[in-house]
């Protein structure tokens, strides 16, 4: 088996082999390959329909009525219409809110996306201890968001901390604090999550960047082509849906970031790291307005799954290049 | 000139990134030996006082608590059955979604990304009140169906894109040796896609190791209590003691660090497999 | 592990027949009768408290001392995490399985809402037959809802606000603590700080990252602002039914808020203090590097015993207490009644939970618990004084300067903590941080109290 597809890898470029491909499809039209794997897929598709329905969507669901009801943790829903959502867009909170998520959110999948392509890039042009970095590179993924958060935001302290201690032999001195102020405490934590995520990146578009054939890796430099332009012309396009797939997921996890942001700073100082999701968790938890907290986890739903959409069609537009 | 530049710095960056990623475990190991003034005042010191009662304290926990020795077999449970929920119910689903009409595909992916979008805290409610009343609070059995669940939609996406560009010439190929289609799947796709339900299996695994907002909320009693959740108990509002939560962090994070440098290879060689995902 | 203390018997059916039977009866009255409900077949208890706080040390003491005396019960301990207790324990405490007797702390909505959804055992007989009301004295009037109920017992005294002093460095940036612990006014604790950083030492040491230092000091120095009547409406007028007299936009209120604005600009604080934790500003303190930190009485049993048996505290803090708003006034140390235990409805043993608890606070054993394992002060003013003379030294001298010196209420122990706390801290984190004025502070705060008045907490 393992002869058809290196052959198949080192002989046929992307533009034959996308003919290829056509071609089988209709081969498999004629032999049947399509219609009994159909049915089977519904076999596997109706389980999983199932888990998720009752696993995310009556929550989802729930958490609708929860939205228009006002429920402070115990006793009846009182249903209130509106008002939540009125109150949430009034108390001048929300605008903050969905700034910081969005802020945090575009930075991380953004330098995580531009981090893990470089890495990547680097490591399959054969850059020296590739194979002991690949290891590594996914320990900060392994360790649990609670502890990462608690080893970072003790470095990150001015004197005292790891961070300071090595500035300050480096001669730049040991009062950094970003954590205690407002208009910088977001910057280390997303610094932080990148350094958490951009393992995994970086493994998925090893795996994009290795699968460009070999023989059109070469074929470049035969042309003359340099390692930039190599980067940008050649892996970069061939990279694009995969890179997509990834940023989007980034960004839709790190909208639904908690642990990371509140074991380091609980949303401040203030309000100023203050994520939708803490901004919902205190609404619950502190307050006990459960039906503020829906009202603004129901937003947020709604954006990702707009976004989320948004994002298929743009890397399906991306597959047709 | 372009060029050079580019390579310097992407060395560069390789190696600074090697380090940046390194290092912070090497000094969570070394704040495991310290006591907690030493960690808050003296962090980079090599010459202190150890403090290995930190690890004693940190496997026991304190009163009422389990420590350690808990946290890590319930951590253990969790992810395994999260694992086996995930895996056996996306992937097959994913492969076999790749012979419906690409607009289907298309569709049943959207349904599924939806699936990544709902916010833990708004499930978190639910799943307790469900919980409680069939009596399942406190099982990390039945909380790891949870994250299985909750895993599907990542490891469907990521296997389903996989899938999609997987040579159907493969599969063509079994075909004609009169194999049935999930013969095929079992006998010719599975074996050459195991390194990427590997990769995406380290997702499911790490996600599930730290998961703490649900599991603070279905495992709240001692002998139930993941590490995620068990190290918090180690802060108070008054008092911290880093130094336990260190060494328990030390014990945390080593077990997936060595299964995963273990399995690397394998990872590495799926992906090495060139072709395949395009 | 989970501790057990006490003789286990496995007569399972005989206990549930008996809690079912127990239960049936007392769901049906508000008030117990204790005795007549007791029995002797044997009966478990699950007491839940917070992990890494004194509870952990306090109600082990306690439970055996208690099984000594009841040997057909048994006490098993559940925890919950700082994180959880004043919010997602809710849901554990109104489900059935819930603990005999569970953790509500007093400033949380947690312990608000339970009240107001009746889910607590009412204890009046704790505080009338049993008197707890008298031996606390005054702050037991907080304990009383507006049903005339009582439905949580509090766990020691813990006074905040308290300025632990590091003499040493003082001495060595030649200042001066006043010998009465009594900060003349701002300027003069501004003064102190100012010759501590001169000297190399951050000045007054705190978390401000937490969710409630910064508002302690509010605590310590509004009453020295406003009038008693100004005050004690404070405390009352987030509830619709009490005449809203003291705004919090009138000059008391707003003086107090520019009192804390001034200080943080004089730089009192060590550097970086919003992004640090408690522990972290304590670590400083210990380690000698600060000439104050702010903390409590509980300290003493904790970070302070750890961080001398570890070594790296080498000297006994002195203590003092904060300048009061105008020049000439002084604050009080501030006491704080918050962690406190009731008894959920869904308690399988509510009898037996509420004589347990009765137990607790009683003068024996508040002696047990309290002051001899938590090295904290007792809730009750009867206590011997030979019993009393087994505190810590050092919270012995606290207790004397209260003693001289009665302490004030503070506003974030009185207000639920969903109307006060919550709201103003994160307000002054951003006073502090320059992006507010006092006056704007005040104002939201206003705004919060007119909400909660309007629809209720």
């Amino acid at each position: 088996m393992n002869s058809v597809f290196t052959k198949h890898a080192d002989v046929n470029p992307p533009s034959s082999r996308r003919i290829f491909l056509k071609g089988n499809v209709k081969k498999g039209k004629k032999i049947g390959l399509n219609r009994t794997n159909a049915r089977t897929a519904w076999v596997f598709l109706t389980p999983v329909f199932l888990l998720l329905f009752t696993f995310l969507t009556l929550p989802a669901i729930n958490s609708f009525r929860l939205s228009v009801s006002q429920w402070p943790g115990l006793g009846p829903l009182k249903y209130v219409g509106a008002d939540n959502f009125r109150k949430v867009f009034s108390e001048g909170k929300l605008s903050h809110s969905v700034f910081v998520t969005f802020f945090y959110s575009f930075s991380v999948s953004l330098l995580v996306v531009a981090m893990a392509a470089i890495m990547a890039s680097a490591v399959s042009s054969g850059i020296r201890g590739g194979k002991f970095m690949k290891v590594v590179w996914f320990f900060p993924g392994i360790a649990p968001p609670t502890a990462v958060a608690i080893f970072w935001s003790t470095s990150l302290q001015p004197y005292t901390g790891i961070v300071n201690a090595i500035l300050n032999t480096i001669g730049l001195g040991d009062e950094f604090a970003p954590l205690a102020s407002e208009e910088t405490a977001i910057y280390p934590i997303i610094l932080v999550s990148v350094w958490a995520s951009v393992g995994f990146a970086f493994l998925v578009l090893l795996g994009a960047t290795e699968s460009i054939p070999v023989s059109l890796r070469e074929a470049a430099f035969i042309d003359g082509a340099n390692v930039w332009q190599h980067f940008t012309k050649i892996t970069l396009p061939l990279i694009k849906p995969v890179l997509l797939t990834i940023f989007t997921l980034e960004f839709i996890w790190h909208v639904n970031g908690f642990t990371m942001i509140w074991a380091m700073t609980q949303g401040g100082p203030g309000f100023a790291t203050e994520i939708l999701p803490i901004y919902a968790y205190k609404e619950a938890f502190v307050f006990a307005r459960f039906g503020t907290a829906a009202a603004i986890s129901v937003l947020v739903g709604i954006f990702l799954v707009i976004l989320g959409a948004l994002s298929t069609r743009l890397s399906r537009s991306g597959q047709l290049e | 000139m372009k060029s050079q530049v580019f390579r310097v710095f992407a060395n560069l960056t390789a190696w600074i990134w090697t380090i940046l990623a390194f290092i912070p475990f090497v000094f969570i190991l070394l704040f495991g030996v310290k006591n907690t003034t030493d960690i808050m005042i003296k962090p980079l010191a090599i010459v202190f006082k150890p403090a290995l009662d930190n690890f004693s304290r940190a496997w026991s926990g304190g009163v009422g608590s389990g420590g350690f020795s808990a946290w890590f077999a319930n951590s253990l449970i969790l992810v395994i059955v999260a694992l086996a929920v995930s895996i056996c119910a996306a992937v097959p689903a994913a492969y076999f979604t790749i012979f419906l009409p690409k607009k289907i595909n298309e569709i049943v992916r959207i349904i599924i990304i939806t699936g990544t979008t709902v916010p833990s805290i708004l499930l978190v409610i639910p799943y307790f009140k469900t919980f409680n009343s069939l009596g399942l609070l406190n099982k990390p059995i039945a909380t790891g169906i949870v994250y299985g669940v909750l895993a599907i939609p990542t490891t469907f996406l990521l296997m389903n894109r996989f899938f999609i560009d997987f040579p159907r010439e493969v599969l063509e190929a079994g075909l004609v040796d009169g194999l049935s289609n999930v013969r095929i799947f079992s006998k010719l796709v599975l074996p050459l896609s195991v390194g990427q339900i590997i990769s995406v299996g380290f997702m499911t695994l790490i996600w599930a190791w730290g998961e703490t907002q649900i599991a603070i909320v279905l495992l709240n009693k001692a002998s139930a209590q993941p590490i995620a959740v068990g190290v918090l108990s180690f802060v108070g509002d008054f008092s911290v003691d880093y130094g336990a939560i260190f060494a328990g962090l030390s014990l945390a994070a080593f077990p997936p660090l060595i299964a995963y440098i273990a399995l690397s290879k394998y990872v590495t060689k799926g992906i090495a497999l060139g072709g395949i995902t395009k | 592990m989970q501790k057990i203390f006490g003789i286990t018997r496995k007569k399972v059916a005989g206990i549930s027949a008996l809690s079912l039977a127990a239960g049936v009866f007392i769901a049906g009255s508000s008030q117990t009768n204790a005795n007549a409900a007791l029995s002797s077949s044997p009966v478990k208890l699950v007491v839940q408290f917070e992990t890494g706080s004194s509870g952990q040390v306090i109600w082990p003491a306690v439970a055996s001392a208690f099984t000594k005396k009841h040997p057909n019960v048994t006490i098993e301990f559940a925890t919950v995490t700082n994180a959880a207790k004043g919010g997602s324990n809710l849901q554990v405490l109104i489900a059935d399985g819930a603990p005999d007797i569970g953790l509500v702390p007093l400033n949380s909505s947690v312990y608000t809402n339970m009240v107001a959804g009746k889910q607590l055992v009412d204890l009046s007989t704790i505080f009338e037959t049993a008197k707890l009301s008298s031996r606390m004295g005054p702050p037991a009037v907080a304990f009383k809802q507006a049903d005339g109920n009582y439905y949580a017992v509090p766990q020691a005294v813990q006074y905040y606000n308290v300025l632990w002093t590091n003499p040493g460095a003082i001495r060595a940036s030649k200042a001066v603590v006043p010998s009465t612990k009594k900060f003349a006014s701002i300027e003069s604790l501004i003064a102190l700080t100012n010759k501590c950083k001169k000297a190399g030492y951050e000045g007054l040491a705190i978390g401000g990252n937490s969710t409630f230092q910064v508002s302690w000091m509010l605590d310590a120095m509004l009453p020295t602002a406003v009038s008693a009547s100004e005050l004690d409406n404070m405390f009352k007028n987030f509830r619709a039914t009490t005449p809203l007299t003291a705004n919090y936009t009138d000059s008391g209120f707003v003086k107090t808020l520019t009192a804390l604005q001034t200080l943080g600009k004089a730089d009192i604080y060590q550097k970086g203090f919003l992004g640090q934790t408690p522990a972290q500003a304590q670590a400083l303190f210990a380690a000698g590097k600060s000439c104050m930190y702010l903390g409590i009485s509980g300290d003493v049993g904790t970070f302070i015993k750890a961080a001398t048996a570890a070594g790296t505290m080498n000297f006994t803090p002195g203590f003092a207490t904060l300048p009061g708003v105008v020049a000439g006034t002084s604050s009080t140390l501030t006491p704080f009644y918050g962690t406190a235990y009731g008894v959920p409805q869904k308690s399988k043993n509510q009898d037996w939970a509420i004589e347990l608890l009765k137990y607790f606070s009683s003068d024996e054993g508040q002696t047990v618990g309290t002051i001899k394992a938590g090295g904290a002060v007792p809730i009750s003013t009867t206590i011997k004084k030979a019993n009393l003379d087994l505190l810590p030294p050092l919270v012995k001298s606290i207790l004397d300067y209260v003693k001289r010196n009665p302490v004030k209420s503070g506003w974030t122990s009185e207000v639920p903590g969903s109307v006060s706390q919550a709201v103003i801290n994160p307000l002054i984190q951003q006073m502090l941080g320059g992006s507010l004025t006092p006056a704007e502070v005040a104002q939201k705060q206003q705004d919060r109290i007119l909400e909660v008045r309007k629809n209720g907490l």
